[in-house]
């Protein structure tokens, strides 16, 4: 009896130990971005950001919890394509910032707009080898639901975005055509400064309210 | 306007919206990141890995581009299309939403939708899929008659009929067909060789193409087509806003939708 009790004490212990292990080194896809997403709904939902002169702040918080689970620098390659070969560190690096920013205020100003206390619904997380992930979810609203889809890659045990799909329609090959276009005429830094003005320009319409 | 297209801008503006959301959300903050100098660093370094992803990327999904030789006439056709919106069809559907509740304009659009039940369900079996074909088929009797004549919506209620919205387009996509060319049509909005055709062909199956007076058919057409656009105003801004090239984002983004419906 003595035996089969120790026998079970060990299984026990050692599945805790097993599940704390793997809770530990890698939070699964889908749990790494509902954690983010959940806190950048309760950001739009905040009343304390009501007032026009919130908004900045608003948004702030909200690009500061965006920049956790979305890499911007692994967007900015992909996007890039084959040109990422001819920027030099420092250019990636402004690229990547320049880039992040210019997303984030446009798509801030759309969401605030645009949010009407729409929840998110996790549909299913698909592994595609050790570090790479979709997740797929969609935004329910009575005029017919969103689809969007997460490409992420695990770095570091970390789980981190590098595309959105919405309807199928990835955002780095959109933009791709796009830079690689401009990049076919001019050099990665007439690309940088386009990219600049492009974001100064929806930095100062972000903080309008409609 | 049959399948394709609208249903394109429809679902395009939807993304942008939606793009919205979260991924829009995200956005910005790159630049407060703390480690994104050490990833760059990193980049830097593994030059040669670094570009990896890309062939595993081709290999995977294939990056498809479209023959754009129209592009001249297409450019001034967006430009057309992007006064119209801004000029026309924007100003009236703002009107239109005042006076009728999204609720009405929603019943407005599945009636509709209903209507193009022979063009889903023809495709549907023009591509194989006997069980698609049967479920765009109970969807029709029950939205037709539950959902009086098809204002309602009572088969979304049910997982195993979800919409099924094939076109001639996707059939021939199926059958390896490729878009030929890129067009944009005055009014009718961005589409392609294969899908123009397509949408002749699906014309046919389309009640709407069986009424008496044409103008009755157009007004229809018309009608539909402003009562989509009211559902998804602002979305057409995003897009338009988010692209440092609104004329090469669309096209690209049409040539996404449609290969990830024929794919479907």
């Amino acid at each position: 009896m003595r035996i089969r009790i120790s026998f079970l004490l060990v299984i026990l212990i050692m599945s805790e130990a097993g599940n704390t292990a793997w809770a530990v080194a890698a939070m699964e896809p889908m749990a790494a971005l509902k954690e983010p997403v959940d806190q950048v709904i309760a950001l739009l939902k905040d009343p304390q950001y009501k007032g026009t002169d919130k908004l900045t702040l608003q948004q702030e918080k909200i690009m500061a919890v965006v920049a956790r689970i979305f890499d911007f620098t692994e967007v900015s390659k992909r996007t890039v394509g084959r040109n990422w070969k001819d920027f030099s560190p420092q250019q990636r690096k402004e690229f990547a910032d320049t880039f992040g920013d210019f997303l984030g205020f446009t798509y801030y100003k759309k969401v605030r707009d645009a949010y009407q206390g729409e929840t998110v619904v996790y549909l299913s997380q698909e592994l595609e080898g050790d570090d790479k992930a979709v997740v797929k979810t969609k935004i329910p609203r009575p005029a017919g639901d969103i689809p969007l889809e997460y490409r992420m890659f695990k770095q570091k045990e970390t789980w981190r975005v590098y595309d959105v799909l919405i309807e199928g329609v990835s955002l780095v090959k959109n933009y791709r055509t796009q830079f690689n276009e401009i990049l076919n005429k001019e050099n990665p830094d007439q690309l940088i400064a386009k990219l600049k003005e492009k974001a100064a320009l929806q930095r100062n319409n972000s903080g309008k309210a409609q | 306007m049959p399948g394709g297209s609208t249903d394109f801008v429809r679902r395009m503006l939807a993304v942008l919206l939606a793009g919205c959301l979260l991924l829009a959300v995200c956005g910005a903050a790159a630049a407060g990141e703390p480690d994104s100098l050490n990833q760059t660093a990193t980049a830097g370094e593994e030059e040669e890995e670094d570009l990896d992803y890309l062939e595993e990327d081709e290999v995977k999904e294939p990056a498809v581009q479209v023959a754009d030789p129209l592009a001249f006439w297409n450019r001034a056709m967006f430009y057309f299309n992007d006064k119209l919106y801004f000029w026309a069809l924007k100003p009236f559907c703002q009107g239109y939403n005042y006076v009728l509740p999204e609720a009405v304009r929603i019943g407005i659009r599945n009636f509709f939708v209903n209507t193009a039940a022979p063009v889903r369900l023809t495709n549907c079996l023009l591509q194989g899929r006997i069980f698609a074909a049967e479920a765009e088929w109970s969807r029709f009797l029950l939205n037709s008659t539950v959902g009086m004549l098809g204002f309602g919506n009572p088969a979304d209620q049910y997982p195993d009929l979800p919409l099924h919205p094939e076109d001639l387009g996707q059939s021939l996509g199926t059958y390896g067909l490729g878009h030929g060319l890129y067009i944009v049509w005055p009014v009718y909005g961005p589409s392609s060789l294969r899908d123009s055709l397509g949408d002749v062909g699906d014309g046919f199956l389309h009640p709407r193409g069986y009424l008496d007076s044409l103008m009755l058919s157009a007004g229809l057409w018309t009608f539909e087509k402003v009562n989509d656009t009211s559902l998804r105003i602002g979305d057409y801004e995003t897009l338009k806003e988010a692209a440092l090239d609104p004329y090469q984002a669309v096209r690209d983004a049409y040539v996404q939708f449609r290969m990830k419906r024929v794919a479907e």
